[in-house]
């Protein structure tokens, strides 16, 4: 099966999830992209400029008709931010893994949705995935799950959050098939 | 320390008889690293899926069995036999446990199973290990003096 992914769906669906990021936390929030680039599958772990350095992912199967990854990536310390702004400071881990666990739920769910509508397609998120380890690993991850490919397509946003305190980025891999116009 | 380092990415195998051999943030992939005293030579495999490659596929070296004959091969043509070698296995981390509906398989733990097959093939059963759990790793081979390390996030490299 061979789908298309418009780019104008990908960007109505990034600002959907700003709208719904800002009604549930009450912050400011910027999404720029998407960026849409066809890369080597073995660069995919070496994407984040340091891959062994930790970084908090949000991780996210999709299924459907197009599956897929997506990739929330956060540096601690702006997970601890945002998490901190959304609960208030202080809180238990669980807490504010639960906040940002949901937060990448609500805005990847919005993407998708916009997506899916525009595609005439289903997009089915798994429930998200908080990790804490070298970004590389989560990526090398991703990317054992699709080496019978030799290039993969990666989409990028790169979110700002609270007038650019802290940032994250967001990576979507369609399994295969997928196409961007 | 990166610089320098010879890298050996996901499909690759690689030989040398000086430096560091590294694989940097492995999370399922398993580092299979055959390392020859007497020669100091160090053969590093990137392994990314267990099994052997499909037909015609133009990857074959992501996957265990030819990765791991790829390694044993180079190691006989610069004259070392693989038997004598010192073995080390490392990674297999299963980082994306879903729950189920949407389980996936556990590519980790069956690339650690299909190297110690395919080892063993050669006859090769005793292997030094730092593999499985929900961590990712970074493994080197300082090849000069045999030593292998491992790190992980927020932890000093141990000596494997």
């Amino acid at each position: 099966m061979k789908r298309d992914w418009s780019v104008a769906a990908l960007k109505a669906g990034l600002a959907r999830a700003t709208e719904v990021l800002e009604g549930m936390t009450g912050l400011t929030f910027q999404i720029s992209g998407p960026v849409c680039r066809l890369m080597e599958l073995e660069t995919l772990p070496e994407l984040a400029s340091d891959s062994e350095a930790a970084m908090i992912a949000v991780y996210t199967r999709l299924l459907g008709d197009t599956p897929g990854h997506a990739v929330f990536l956060f540096t601690p310390a702006a997970a601890r931010s945002l998490a901190d702004l959304m609960v208030g400071a202080g809180q238990p881990p669980t807490l504010r893994e639960s906040a940002l666990s949901e937060l990448c739920n609500v805005a990847g769910s919005a993407v998708l949705n916009v997506l899916a509508d525009a595609g005439g397609m289903e997009l089915v998120p798994s429930p998200p995935l908080v990790i804490e380890d070298m970004t590389g690993a989560v990526l090398q991850s991703v990317a054992a799950g699709l080496a019978t490919l030799s290039q993969v397509l990666v989409i990028e946003g790169v979110i700002s959050i609270g007038g650019e305190s802290c940032s994250a980025r967001l990576l979507m891999v369609p399994d295969d098939h997928v196409t961007v116009r | 320390m990166r610089e320098g380092a010879i890298q050996v990415r996901m499909g690759e195998v690689r030989f040398s008889h000086h430096g560091v051999l590294a694989c940097y943030a492995l999370g399922s992939c398993v580092a299979t690293v055959l390392y020859d005293e007497t020669a100091r030579l160090g053969g590093v495999a990137h392994v990314v899926l267990p099994g052997s490659a499909p037909q015609g596929s133009p990857f074959p070296g992501r996957y265990a069995h030819q990765a791991i004959d790829w390694l044993a091969a180079g190691m006989s043509a610069r004259g070392v036999d693989p038997r004598r070698c010192r073995t080390y296995l490392v990674g297999g981390a299963r980082l994306l446990q879903l729950d189920p509906p949407h389980r996936g398989t556990n590519i980790g733990a069956q690339n650690i199973e299909a190297v110690r097959s395919v080892l063993k093939t050669y006859g090769i059963v005793h292997a030094k290990e730092d593999v499985g759990g929900t961590q990712g790793r970074t493994m080197r081979l300082e090849v000069e003096t045999g030593r292998v390390t491992v790190s992980r996030v927020g932890q000093e490299a141990e000596v494997l």
